[in-house]
């Protein structure tokens, strides 16, 4: 299911995007500030509907900053502001907003421009590949092939590097995996994280050597993409 | 004919989110009185120094007013945070957006009051 993250410090909006989003089928994960949103979630939302008005620092300078930090892929974000003047259109989408939606949103208009934003991402509830050449995951038997020939995995590995490959290309939070994949509270030391994808890179060559490279995003979490395979990369 | 309390087409989209999801209509009514409890005591307070708390708080009980479809109290909140700075402009609203405040909250209540509950028995 699609995820779409909502900074809104507003209680009556925020509940009441919630249900519209809901109802269209969308999960929603509601922040108060850009700050909850940094501290909480990295990787786990499709789409961000941004608040202007925000406590702390505001939508426009958290856009501004996330745009700064985006190499390959670019997160989709829409802002919602009671204040629908030129200017502030202007200036949101210069700095880099898909699109602008005056509050109250309009809940059927609102899903659309969602819909339409995700469409232009191509960003869908499609079901996931499990072919990732050379790799190819067997969901059902939880288990992962190199070049046809099965790959020794704990469990735990396992479902790192299935959560990995189906959020190739965006960076995942090492507390989201902490959440996501070890189920536990993300307050637990993320050295666990760490270990785990170092050892991942080393036996399936995550380094580029298999044409895939988890990368290390400082103070974000991990990304994997697909590179040109190098066989020539040392550990 | 003066602007409605409370938005009707607002209302209705209130009511059919009430379908999808019992309990919603009564759950977003509290969180507007909450707003309301938050924001009006700040948006009252008239010392000078005041003039950013004031204005967005004003501003606050503006969104919540129309994402609730309260028309009037979201106008008088507006006019409320582009008078902030202005100390007898301020006092002169004050009346107004405790008496819209009021009555938002009474009509919500009756509206509420009136529609059959969507909640399983």
């Amino acid at each position: 299911m699609l995820t779409i993250g909502l900074i809104e410090d507003d209680p009556v909006h925020r509940e009441l995007v919630t249900a519209s989003l809901e109802r269209a089928g969308l999960a929603v994960v509601a922040f108060g500030s850009a700050h909850e949103y940094q501290r909480r979630s990295v990787g786990e939302v499709d789409l961000i509907l941004l608040d202007w008005q925000l406590p702390g620092q505001s939508g426009i300078e958290f856009l501004r900053v996330l745009r700064e930090g985006e190499e390959e892929t670019r997160m989709p974000v829409i802002f919602l502001t009671a204040n629908g003047d030129e200017e502030r259109v202007v200036e949101a989408l210069n700095a880099g907003a898909d699109d602008y939606v005056v509050k109250p949103a309009r809940p059927a208009e609102l899903v659309a421009r969602v819909e339409a934003v995700l469409r232009r991402h191509a960003i869908t509830d499609a079901p996931t590949p499990n072919a990732f050449p050379p790799f190819l995951f067997r969901p059902e038997q939880r288990e992962v092939l190199r070049d046809g020939k099965p790959v020794v995995l704990s469990s735990r590995e396992y479902d790192l590097l299935w959560f990995l490959f189906q959020r190739s290309g965006r960076i995942v939070g090492r507390d989201t995996l902490l959440r996501q994949v070890w189920r536990i509270a993300s307050d637990v030391n993320t050295r666990t994280v760490d270990t785990h994808v170092s050892r991942l890179r080393k036996r399936l060559g995550l380094n580029g050597e298999s044409g895939w490279k988890l990368t290390a995003i400082y103070h974000h979490g991990y990304r994997l993409l697909r590179v040109e395979a190098d066989p020539a990369v040392e550990d | 004919m003066g602007v409605p309390c409370l938005a009707e087409e607002r209302l209705a989209e209130i009511a059919s989110l009430e379908a999808f999801r019992p309990g919603f209509r009564d759950r977003l009514i509290a969180l507007f009185r909450g707003a309301v409890g938050e924001q009006l005591p700040r948006c009252l307070q008239l010392d000078i120094g005041g003039t950013e708390e004031r204005r967005g708080a004003a501003h606050a009980l503006k969104g919540s007013a129309a994402s609730i479809g309260a028309l009037r109290l979201a106008a008088v909140a507006e006019s409320l945070e582009q008078s902030a700075h202005d100390p007898e402009a301020c006092a002169r609203l004050s009346g107004s957006l405790r008496a819209e405040a009021d009555v938002a909250l009474a009509e919500l209540h009756a509206w509420a009051g009136s529609m059959p509950s969507a909640a399983a028995p």
